[in-house]
């Protein structure tokens, strides 16, 4: 999966997340603006019902300080309207009936001499009392509160005396402390607190719940707690508690609970006082609390609902993709693992401001011989820090040049050595900054050790093409010299025997070294050809039973003319053979060893010594023998410098005495050839000017005993084939007259036909036994040997299958052979004939279908 | 010479510094330099210190709350009341050295620029206890910072054996009053002074004399109408006031009212009365056990038969701001939760002339108040007219002028005259303070005790200097602030129940007088746990020992001995050696406390602690 998917699945999920967070977030926004309405309206509700309840109890206070001034004024209506001759026991008595009747704590009585009693005759202090009447006649009136004792006091001008004094003032006394219970109110239960202070908070009374804060001044009850106003529009201050002149509802904020404080002025007869309310905030908004957490609850209740369901919905849609997303995750996860351990890139994700790298992957190690990197920010370029205590030698090689890079756009370094790995291995590495983070980089550490070994090759393949090309050059060079000598030979030699036909003796001369020049010429082709096939891979080894002992005979019967022209001193030992008959390419092996044998000869001088030497040795495996074939020579042997390029093709001795000797070129770089492709090994040995020494090892699959080649017995018995009929298919007239010429001297009736159809007809609508055998042109016009072949052994003919039919082609590798075969032929011939072989496959062909 | 000396300085700086490192890391009551108590200090408890100023007595209500809280002791700190001079009090706190809970009387600082020192006590648990008036009377800025003390009723203290013993009837009237003193000299032959009012104090004599008058001139309705628009400026003291000076004319005839009582000690004053020296006084200082019984009568009046008393708060109880321990808090508000009680408030009370301010406790019905009974029950007593403005206050004019007329400098018209001049004598224009010195930093007590004991030693060239340690009778109970030292602060240093007439004395004392008087210092006639503070000594002494065996060491400042047959010079006051320490008296020095010690200090201009390692304090 690719990182924009990835990136893709993360956006949707955290859209989901964003969309249910932001649903759950809109409803409980709305819930609680609903339920801070709803408690803002409880509370201006509860506000509301104080003040009314305060101003109830102002009202009613009002009304009783009213009532009482009335029963004062009554009273002193009353005692003034008893006359001025009355005795004290009246008054007294009086005093004591209006106390009742009027149901007022106490009346009491005034003297001008500053006397004062009450209704039971106490006397109060002097001077206490004198200055009452003296408030009294000053301000008309007076009113004095002492601790919910309120004096209403009167002046009185009469005559009238007591204990011997003119009465100069009356008072009403009245105990405040039970006007709630009056009034009749519960106070919330008894649960509130009511004050009656002097407008400075000093407290008068503390009307209600015994309970309740005694304190001196209501305001420095207050001034430690944090009060807010209820009313809009008006900042608190603890002024404005004892100077508003309207109800004033602040809300107490205390650990303990919130308190309702109502403030709530008085103003009555001159005299200012305040009247404070303490509730509660828990039980005023008891009865709005109860409905409003039932709300609240349900409210609660639902969005919980919501929000799990939405929660479950998310988790099952959540874990449905991120099974998906693990799963693909896992398999990115195995790819990417794959990838990494399989590939030769590593990856990473750095962060200049990340102690460990971001990513890394597990091959970097493999890759770059480091386990762990931190890419840092190194003044204006950057650098690697390694895990050890020191950087290895490639990073220090990184980090010289990344510090000079900008962070901008792509950095690659040059080729760096992993010297870790075990083998050679190279590596460069690449950095990009991540887009829009420019403090975040990836990095690609990338194996070159294959391009680099490629183009190592390349270069190495050029130059040994180069040096290929050379050797063609040179080998075209003397193989122009090689061919034009035997064929110089040829063309003059010819016009020489033509010239010279009368002179026999002078013609076999010509004509001998014209065959010598044609073998020689016949042998150069073969080289060449095998050569060719050598590179273009497609030599083939044949696997057939052979005598290895008879095999090492004929090379020495083919070798010997040789080294006894040279006077040369050969010797060959194969005492040690135990395992004679073998499988394996006879050909071959004797054209290697001729090879060898053959150079030995050429580059040994006259009166040399020539070594064969054929060792069985140890092998592993019963089934199979082992031979180490030894030449060696005392010729001119092989400079060290040119010992390495013997097996080269197209290499000869940089030597002038080589350049003397015919040669390809192409001999021993044949022979390593086959020796390898018959699993073998081959090594030369040489000093310059002591000798050579060839060895070739070759293990051969054993066989049975093989009876002896045809060829044997024509050679030494000498064979015809009078009264028998060959059918030549040959399309080259030249070629029709050679063979045909051959074939009559074996005896054969020879009957030509053009191409392969013409040949194919021939043998079909023969009688049975006309033809003995068909020798067959493979490139024919018209029809090809291969069909003709295949026409002819499919015909009703009566030995369409049995009739012997043998290849005479110049298609002479063994594929041809086999290809031969398959078509249907007995024998294979290549071109030019040769009689020996000629021969040796016509009988032996013959008898096959004897 | 002078090397040596620098280097003995740094020493002692050093050691002074070491010391007061030290100091630090000890309880207050275990000071290098400082005797807060000669009582023993148990570790165990937790300790508070109450202070009190002015005649406040506090052993009876300290016991019971130690008593009843055996966890707590209470150590007891004399801080001089200072006669509204210089308030030391309000001082101490203001200087870091306030105690945990402050008695004083009232005046001293009951107004609204000391609250910042003190604990809004308006929300405090024990305010509950006390009358709404009396917490309303003594509230500060529409708050409790000080909670009231009993009222303590002033009424004419009598020798009832001497009244007794001589036939002489209790007057109801002030002509009664005049008469029976005339005939109380005569019957004695002036062996026995008939009265003595405590003229030294402007209210303690204003009280009396305004009794005399009350009826004539500040009870009913008329005359309290005078006094309001006297206070608020709208009537004149002439055609009201004279009546009084009447009073005081009598009382100047009859020799009755001379110059003496106005500088008269209180405390000589009530010895010579409980010694029958003095037939009645109108303020005791304290109850006395002896040989005579004392009653009460009402003031009498020279309009009526019954005669007047007058009362006040007789003290005020104020807890100081200052950073305590837990249990020391827990310990402060025990305290006051005791003394709200009705068994703290008996406790105060004992058998003195006082009626609680607190709801709980009730009103002596048959002892103490016995004798004034009906008097109260007939509205009999008043609150000393307080003839205040923000202006100032005349009260001084009444006083003052009362001994203008015995001086024969003012006759009372003139002195009438002056007041409706001059209404009211702002504060400031009573006495105008003289800076004579300038104190380096706070001394201690002791310290400043025993720079009184070295000026006593220079004045007289004396040997030795004595100075009695934290006592209120003629002792020393002040502290010299750092800064200015001016003439206010000099009276604040007299030790209490110094006379005028008293003199700084040269004593020739032998060797083994001095160790008897310095283990035997005298104090009221009564053995008093405390110590001098000396000069022209060393000596190393454990303040805790009980008395007579406080000195652990003593020699001559020089490290000599002290030679028991050997005569010594010793400066002192007068009445501060008992005699039977003296060999003689050398020399009396001219001059009053106040006097004398202006001199030194004008002469001195600086001065700081002595530190000379004088006294080593040993609290094991």
């Amino acid at each position: 999966m690719t990182a924009g998917k990835i990136d893709r699945k993360k956006s949707f999920i955290l859209s989901l997340l964003a969309v249910i967070l932001a649903a759950i977030i809109l409803v409980w926004g709305l819930f609680s603006t609903l339920v801070s309405n709803y408690r803002s309206n409880i509370a201006a509700e509860s506000a509301g019902h104080l003040v009314e309840i305060n101003y109830q109890i102002k009202l009613y206070i009002e009304e009783k300080i009213e009532n009482d001034w009335n029963i004062a004024y009554s009273i002193k209506n009353g005692l003034t309207s008893m006359g001025v001759d009355i005795a004290d026991e009246d008054i007294y008595a009086y005093l004591n009936a209006a106390r009742d009747i009027w149901h007022v704590s106490d009346l009491l009585v005034y003297t001008g001499d500053g006397f004062c009693t009450d209704v039971e005759g106490r006397i109060s202090r002097r001077d206490a009392a004198a200055e009452m009447v003296y408030r009294a006649i000053h301000d008309g009136e007076y009113m004095s509160i002492v601790h919910s004792t309120i004096t209403y006091t009167i002046p009185i001008e009469t005559n009238m005396t007591l204990k011997g004094s003119n009465i100069a003032a009356v008072s009403v006394v009245q105990d405040i402390s039970s006007f709630l219970d009056n009034m009749g109110i519960s106070a919330f239960n008894g649960r509130a607190c009511l004050y009656l202070t002097r407008a400075n908070g000093v407290v008068i009374s503390r009307l209600t719940n015994p309970d309740a804060s005694d304190t001196f001044n209501i305001a420095s009850l207050l001034e430690d707690k944090e009060l807010e106003c209820l009313a809009q529009g008006v900042e608190h201050s603890m002024n404005h508690v004892f100077t508003s002149q309207e109800p004033i509802v602040h809300i107490s904020l205390e650990d303990e609970g919130n308190r309702y404080i109502v403030s709530t002025p008085i103003r009555t007869h001159g005299e200012e006082m305040r009247l404070f309310y303490a509730v509660p905030e828990m039980v005023v908004n008891q009865t709005m609390e109860s409905f409003s957490n039932y709300i609240t609850r349900l409210s609660a209740i639902v969005i919980a609902g919501f929000a799990v369901l939405a929660m479950c919905a998310f988790l099952y849609i959540y874990n449905i993709r991120k099974k998906r997303f693990d799963k693909d995750l896992d398999t990115r996860e195995k790819l990417f693992n794959l990838l990494v351990t399989n590939t030769n890139t590593a990856f990473a994700l750095f962060s200049t401001q990340s102690v460990e790298p971001l990513y890394i992957s597990s091959n970097v190690e493999r890759i770059m011989g480091e386990s762990y990197m931190r890419f840092e920010k190194q003044g204006s370029g950057y650098k690697f820090v390694s895990a050890g205590d020191s950087a290895s030698e490639a990073i220090e090689k990184l980090n010289s040049e990344i510090a000079v890079w900008d962070g901008k756009g792509e950095f690659m370094s040059s080729f760096l050595r992993n010297k870790k790995a075990l083998l050679p291995s190279y590596y460069v590495v690449h950095i990009y900054p991540v887009e829009g983070n420019e403090d975040e980089f990836v990095g690609i550490a990338q194996d070159i050790t294959s391009t680099r070994d490629r183009e190592e090759a390349v270069r190495t393949a050029l130059t040994l093409a180069d040096a290929a090309n050379e050797a063609k050059t040179r080998f075209l060079s003397n193989m122009s010299h090689d061919i034009r000598t035997p064929m110089n030979a040829i063309v003059n030699m010819t016009d020489f025997a033509m010239e010279s036909v009368d002179d026999k003796e002078k013609l076999r001369e010509y004509l001998n070294t014209i065959r010598e020049s044609s073998n020689h010429l016949l042998h150069l082709i073969n080289d060449i050809l095998d050569m060719s096939r050598i590179e273009s891979g497609r030599q083939v080894i044949a696997s057939e039973p052979f005598s290895l002992s008879h095999m090492l005979n004929e090379i020495c019967i083919m070798l010997q003319p040789l080294y006894s022209a040279k006077m040369q001193r050969f010797t060959a030992q194969f005492s040690s053979i135990t395992d004679d008959t073998v499988l394996g390419d006879k050909l071959k092996l004797t054209q290697v060893l001729m090879n060898l044998l053959n150079n030995a000869v050429k580059f040994t001088g006259r009166g040399g010594r020539i070594e064969f030497r054929v060792e069985q040795t140890e092998t592993m495996r019963q089934e199979t023998a082992s031979f180490r074939f030894v030449v060696k020579d005392n010729g001119i042997g092989i400079s060290k410098d040119n010992l390495t390029r013997v097996f080269e093709p197209f290499s000869r001795a940089d030597d002038r005495r080589v350049s003397s000797v015919e040669g390809t070129g192409l001999g021993l770089s044949i022979c390593k050839s086959y020796v390898a492709a018959m699993g073998g090994g081959i090594i030369c040995k040489s000093e310059k000017g002591v000798g050579s020494e060839f060895i070739v090892e070759l293990t051969f699959p054993l066989a049975g005993d093989i009876d002896a080649k045809p060829e044997a017995m024509i050679a030494q018995h000498g064979i015809s084939f009078a009264g028998r009929r060959a059918l030549l298919c040959e399309d080259n007239s030249v070629n029709q007259a050679i063979a045909r010429k051959l074939l009559e001297k074996l005896g054969f009736e020879v009957n030509v036909a053009s191409n392969g159809e013409e040949g194919a007809n021939c043998f079909i609508h023969s009688e049975k036994d006309w033809y003995s055998i068909i020798y067959m042109d493979i490139q024919m016009p018209v029809m090809d040997g291969y069909e003709a072949t295949i026409r002819i052994r499919s015909s009703a003919h009566p030995r369409a299958r049995t009739a012997p039919i043998i290849a005479m082609t110049a298609n002479v590798f063994v594929e041809d052979v086999e290809k031969s075969r398959a078509a249907g032929m007995n024998g294979h011939l290549g071109k030019p004939l040769m009689v020996n072989e000629l021969v040796a496959e016509t009988s032996r062909v013959l008898s096959l279908e004897e | 010479m002078k090397k040596a000396l620098v280097i003995l300085m740094c020493l002692g700086m050093a050691l002074g510094l070491l010391s007061g490192c030290n100091q630090k890391a000890k309880a207050p009551w275990l000071a290098n330099d400082e005797i807060f108590t000669y009582d023993r200090v148990d570790p165990e408890k937790t300790v508070i210190t109450v202070s009190r100023s002015g005649n406040i007595f506090l052993d009876g209500l300290c016991g019971a709350f130690e008593e009843n809280n055996p966890d707590i002791q209470v150590i007891v700190l004399d801080i001089t009341g200072g006669n509204g001079l210089d308030r030391p009090p309000v001082r101490w706190v203001a200087n870091g050295y306030a105690p945990d809970v402050m008695f004083v009387a009232t005046g001293i600082v009951d107004d609204a620029s000391t609250l910042e020192y003190f604990e809004n006590l308006s929300n405090n648990p024990v305010i509950t206890a006390y009358e709404s008036e009396a917490l309303e009377c003594e509230s500060v800025d529409a708050n409790i910072y000080w909670l009231p003390g009993p009222s303590k009723i002033d009424s004419m203290i009598y020798n009832k054996t001497l009244f007794e013993q001589y036939g002489w009837t209790v007057p109801k009237t002030f002509d009664e009053f005049v008469a029976l003193c005339v005939q109380i000299r005569e019957d004695t032959n002036g062996e026995v002074v008939p009265w003595n009012p405590n003229a030294k104090y402007t209210n303690e004599f204003l009280k009396v004399t305004e009794a005399f008058v009350y009826e004539e001139v500040f009870g009913g309705v008329d005359n309290r109408t005078w006094y309001n628009q006297f206070t608020e400026g709208k009537a004149t003291f002439t055609g009201h006031m004279e009546p009084y000076y009447d009073v005081i004319q009598k009382l100047i005839d009859n020799d009755l009212l001379n110059e003496e009582f106005f500088s008269y000690s209180a405390t000589t004053r009530g010895e010579e009365f409980a010694s029958g020296k003095i037939a009645m006084i109108n303020y005791a200082v304290a109850n006395y056990d002896g040989e005579y019984e004392f009653d009460y009568m009402p003031f009498p009046t020279t309009k009526g038969e019954l005669g007047y008393l007058t009362d006040f708060f007789s003290c005020l109880t104020g807890v100081p701001k200052k950073e305590r321990g837990e249990k020391e808090q827990e310990a402060v508000d025990r305290f006051l939760a005791f003394l709200s009680s009705p068994e703290g408030q008996q406790a105060y009370i004992a058998d003195s002339l006082m009626v609680s301010n607190t709801k709980d406790m009730p009103v002596d019905d048959g002892g103490t108040l016995a004798s004034l009974r009906e008097a109260i029950e007939n509205g009999h007593m008043f609150e000393l007219a307080d003839f205040k403005s923000p202006l100032g206050s005349a009260n001084f004019g009444l006083h003052g002028h009362s001994l203008s007329m015995i001086k024969g400098e003012k006759t009372a018209q003139e002195c009438i005259a002056a007041v409706d001049e001059k209404p009211y004598i702002p504060f400031s224009d009573e006495q105008k303070p003289e800076v004579l010195a300038t104190a380096a930093q706070d001394f201690t007590i002791l310290q400043t005790s025993q720079f009184l004991a070295d000026t006593y030693k220079e004045i007289a060239g004396a040997d030795i200097g004595l100075m009695i340690d934290h006592q209120a009778y003629r002792g020393n109970l002040m502290r010299i602030f750092a800064g200015d030292i001016d003439t206010n602060n000099v009276v604040v240093l007299k030790p209490r129940s110094l006379g005028n007439d008293t003199k700084l004395a040269k004593l020739s004392m032998t060797g083994a007088q001095l160790m008897l008087a310095l283990n035997d210092p005298v104090s009221n006639e009564e053995k008093v746990n405390c110590a001098y503070a000396f000069s022209g000594l060393k000596g190393k002494m454990a303040p805790w020992n009980d008395m007579g065996g406080k000195y652990i060491s003593i020699t001559l400042a020089d490290g000599s001995a002290i030679e028991a047959d050997k005569l010594y010079s010793v400066a002192a006051w007068e009445g501060t050696v008992k005699e039977e320490y003296i060999t003689e008296v050398v020399e009396l020095y001219e001059g009053t406390f106040e006097e004398l010690m202006k001199a030194r200090l004008q002469a001195l201009g600086e001065i700081a602690p002595a530190n000379d390692g004088r006294l080593q304090l040993v609290w094991n």
